[in-house]
């Protein structure tokens, strides 16, 4: 039910395309999208592979919930290993790929190898085809879907990299719907690695669920009485730009390379300054919310820019001008690169300018430079050669290291720990390096009432919050939508037709999360390495709420140890034999 | 000798021409409206309607499309649903179809699955459910399901009072 | 007396009966008293205290019990879920 029990297997390689089944016992444990998709790459990969070679592996997977009414279930986890940092990756696409993608009968499609040439992959429910895609390699992601369209039809959906990914920088992304995108970890390249240029996918079958009448009953209470409510409508009504004036109040800001928590331009690239253009809201499939702003800045028209690009695009890089903001965001979507990772490696470029430490020809604020840099560092050519080697290396390189803001080789998202503990915690034990979206505790402390500057009970804090994102991101659905686990666990045993009470679905997100680090041990991953740059330890922020705050070292390594315990992991922060047996692993 | 004028009509066509135009007087035209300002795109409307009439998901077997897409030019949102032209009604050659003033009617004891009123749906709302008959739209008979399901309000009925 | 300026985020001015607080600077609500407590506003604008995340006095971040003043910017953000 709700399942094909069909995963589609390409191998680039050798121009193979089979279909076998999905394991079954596996959706039991981990049910989908990250789960199911982390399950699949740490049996099929060994540890030490080059996430840039043919042994890498790009699996797409939906959920249980893909493809039917349950709201705001329309998004795609795409699983892999990082070329950025060497960990496990799964990103977050929304739009409306994973859907298709089930209504043409697959679960999951796993895209082994690596062609010779330039090619791209069609999907039209049993007709797969591989193609050359030699009139489309080098091109934008947006003329490659216009072009797409043209060739297989205005309804097959469309994912493709763009000069980025082809060029196989550190921070490419794949984008979808021209404005949509698995952003982070450089999945761009993955993708460019193995020479393919897009997927295209058309479905026109059936997706059923056990107990219909009873699906439509939950589903249509919950769009009324769960989902369009204050906790969720932000999304609606605003979009993620309303978090702005939030981290702004709360210091959390990141201002110029994080040298501050509060940026004085953030009047100029808040909510308001977005809802006077009148945007266009645009769902996902089968979303309640709608939290897409489509709309035009001047002459730029984009479907954003959203929250994180606004932080490090704009505050981070000291520019508060939207229609720049705008404008750097299309361009990034066209050549398929991640914002946040751009916009914190253009910040630490600017301090370590300003500083006299290395002239990398940008300043804070220098607006008319900072348009120069996605074709520049998309293309390596000037100075976007270095920088797109990402911060980590840089400070490799030139020095800088205590403020190169990033995790493992993952630059650091939009809110700044010093004023929010917790989220320094979440941020260096989050699967994929420095990442808000393992965990997102800053809404309970910097914009809610847990006071920020203790560490008292954060460690259970972070670790319920990844519990929660596990199961959540594995049946797939939306983070913006702010359900209980009671809730969930209505829903998926009315559409599996078996009862999965909510503690199965908490033991599930522990599985996936432990799973999740068990891949990072293989490949060497240990204690040393879930920490944050010196700065956070050492810098105090100067304005706002938590002006002369800092995140203590001793605080943190007292959360960490804290952490690990609660978990069941050693003092390396390896998984336990005992834990793994008790998740059933 | 006697120029033809006009075409040569038998006295079954006839007979369905007037009973098409008799139908038409009886008044109340149905139509579904989209304001396409609040429109997101979501198809939680074609969901809805493939769930209630099929009893699965499946958005080829809606009969609304929404189509909310990026263009060269910009965005376009807009639905695609029974505009009551009743070229289905004059198309099937075993006269399944009817339409009773409001909505379209389908006689499945009569429908042989022959599919031309498939293809001769300008607005492509019509197909072929699971049993091989025709799945023809009517509106949930006065109240739209996809109206009731829509989050924002952005889709409604509309009735020509005759 | 005090008059301060209120702006509502999200959905949350749809609680309030004050016209104008949802968009630019606010609206301005006034109280007889010389000192007034945050959650006094919030309760004037019928917002349920559940569904406020924080409330910011002039920028900065408050809690529901700080007293504002006349001529406050006060600013009342929903919950919010990710980001």
């Amino acid at each position: 039910m709700s399942y094909r029990w069909e995963v589609l297997r390409v191998n680039l390689s050798t121009g193979s395309v089979a279909k076998e089944p999905l394991n079954k016992s596996w959706t039991e444990k981990y049910f989908g999208g990250r789960g199911l998709g982390a399950k699949y790459l740490y049996e099929e990969l060994e540890g030490g592979i080059d996430p840039l070679s043919a042994d890498n592996e790009l699996i797409l997977a939906t959920g249980p919930f893909t493809g039917t009414i349950v709201p705001c279930s329309g998004k795609l986890a795409i699983t892999t290993k990082s070329p950025a940092t060497g960990m496990i990756l799964d990103c977050s696409i929304g739009g409306c790929f994973a859907p298709q993608l089930k209504f043409a009968g697959y679960d999951m499609l796993i895209i082994e190898g690596q062609a010779e040439k330039p090619v791209y992959l069609s999907i039209d429910n049993e007709k797969v085809e591989i193609h050359d895609a030699s009139h489309l390699w080098s091109k934008g992601i947006f003329e490659t879907e216009s072009q797409l369209h043209e060739e297989h039809g205005m309804g097959a959906v469309v994912l493709s990299i763009g000069p980025a990914g082809e060029n196989l920088i550190r921070f490419a992304c794949i984008g979808s719907e021209y404005y949509r995108q698995a952003g982070r970890g450089g999945i761009g390249s993955v993708m460019g690695s193995k020479r393919l240029k897009a997927v295209v996918c058309s479905g026109g079958k059936d997706v059923t669920v056990f107990d219909m009448p009873r699906l439509l009953e939950l589903a249509k209470k919950a769009i009324r009485e769960d989902v369009l409510t204050d906790t969720n409508l932000w999304a609606h009504v605003e979009g993620t730009p309303s978090i702005v004036e939030m981290s702004n109040s709360s210091g959390v800001f990141p201002t110029r390379n994080y040298q501050d928590g509060v940026f004085a331009g953030a009047q100029k690239i808040n909510a308001d300054s977005i809802q006077k253009l009148r945007p266009h809201k645009k769902a996902c499939f089968a979303c309640a919310l709608g939290c897409g702003n489509y709309l035009c800045v001047e002459d730029i028209t984009v479907e954003g820019p959203e929250y994180e690009t606004l932080a490090l695009a704009g505050a981070n890089c000291g520019v508060d001008d939207l229609r720049a903001i705008a404008k750097f965001n299309a361009d990034c979507d066209d050549l398929g690169m991640d914002t946040i990772s751009l916009g914190n490696v253009l910040g630490f470029a600017m301090e370590m300018t300003e500083r006299g430490m290395k002239d990398f020809g940008i300043r804070f604020g220098d607006v008319e430079t900072y348009l120069k840099m996605p074709r520049l560092v998309a293309y390596r050519k000037g100075v976007g050669k270095e920088l797109s080697r990402g911060v980590k290396q840089l400070a490799k390189t030139y020095g800088g290291a205590e403020f190169a803001m990033q995790v493992k080789g993952l630059e650091l998202p939009g809110y700044d720990p010093r004023g929010s503990w917790a989220m320094g915690l979440a941020y260096a034990t989050a699967s994929r390096g420095g990442c808000h979206m393992s965990a997102w505790p800053v809404a309970d402390e910097a914009f809610g009432d847990l006071d920020p500057f203790t560490i008292e009970g954060k460690a259970q804090l972070v670790i319920t919050g990844q519990h929660y994102n596990a199961i959540k991101f594995s049946l797939i659905l939306c983070d913006f939508w702010a359900l209980s686990m009671d809730t969930m666990s209505e829903m998926v045993s009315c559409v599996l037709g078996r009862e999965v009470p909510t503690a199965n679905l908490e033991k599930a997100g522990e599985r996936v999360w432990n799973l999740l680090r068990l891949f990072n041990v293989r490949e060497g991953f240990k204690v040393a390495d879930d920490s944050l740059p010196a700065r956070i330890f050492k810098d105090p922020l100067k304005s706002g709420t938590p002006a002369g705050r800092v995140l203590p070292r001793e605080q943190f390594d007292s959360m960490l140890r804290e952490y690990y315990q609660l978990r069941g992991w050693d003092s390396e922060g390896v998984p336990t034999p005992e834990k793994l047996k008790e998740l059933e692993m | 000798m006697k120029h033809k004028v006009g075409v040569d009509i038998n006295n079954k066509q006839k007979d369905r021409a007037v009973a098409v135009m008799l139908s038409r007087e009886g008044g109340g035209n149905m139509k579904l409206i989209l304001d396409s300002e609040k429109c997101t795109g979501c198809k939680l409307c074609e969901l809805a309607c493939s769930a209630k009439h099929q009893g699965v998901f499946n958005p080829k077997k809606a009969h609304l499309k929404i189509i909310d897409q990026y263009t060269e030019t910009g965005r376009e949102t807009r639905l695609k649903s029974c505009t009551l032209c009743l070229k289905c009604v004059e198309t099937c050659p075993v006269e399944a179809i009817t339409f009773n003033g409001k909505w379209l009617v389908i006689d499945d004891g009569l429908c042989t699955g022959c599919g031309d009123c498939v293809d001769v749906c300008p607005e492509g709302v019509v197909f072929l459910n699971s049993e091989g008959t025709a799945a023809i739209p009517n509106f949930c008979e006065g109240n739209p399901y996809c109206v009731e399901w829509c989050p924002h309000e952005a889709i409604h009925k509309e009735e020509d009072v005759a | 007396m005090v008059v301060v300026w209120v702006r509502t985020y999200g959905a949350l001015s749809s609680h309030s009966i004050e016209e104008g607080v949802d968009k630019g600077d606010g609206a301005p609500v006034a109280f007889p008293r010389k000192r007034v407590k945050v959650r006094e506003i919030l309760a004037r604008l019928h917002i349920p205290e559940e569904a406020v995340a924080f409330v910011a006095i002039n920028g900065v971040k408050c809690t529901k019990d700080a007293w504002v003043t006349d001529g406050d910017k006060i600013a009342i953000f929903p919950l919010v879920a990710g980001g």
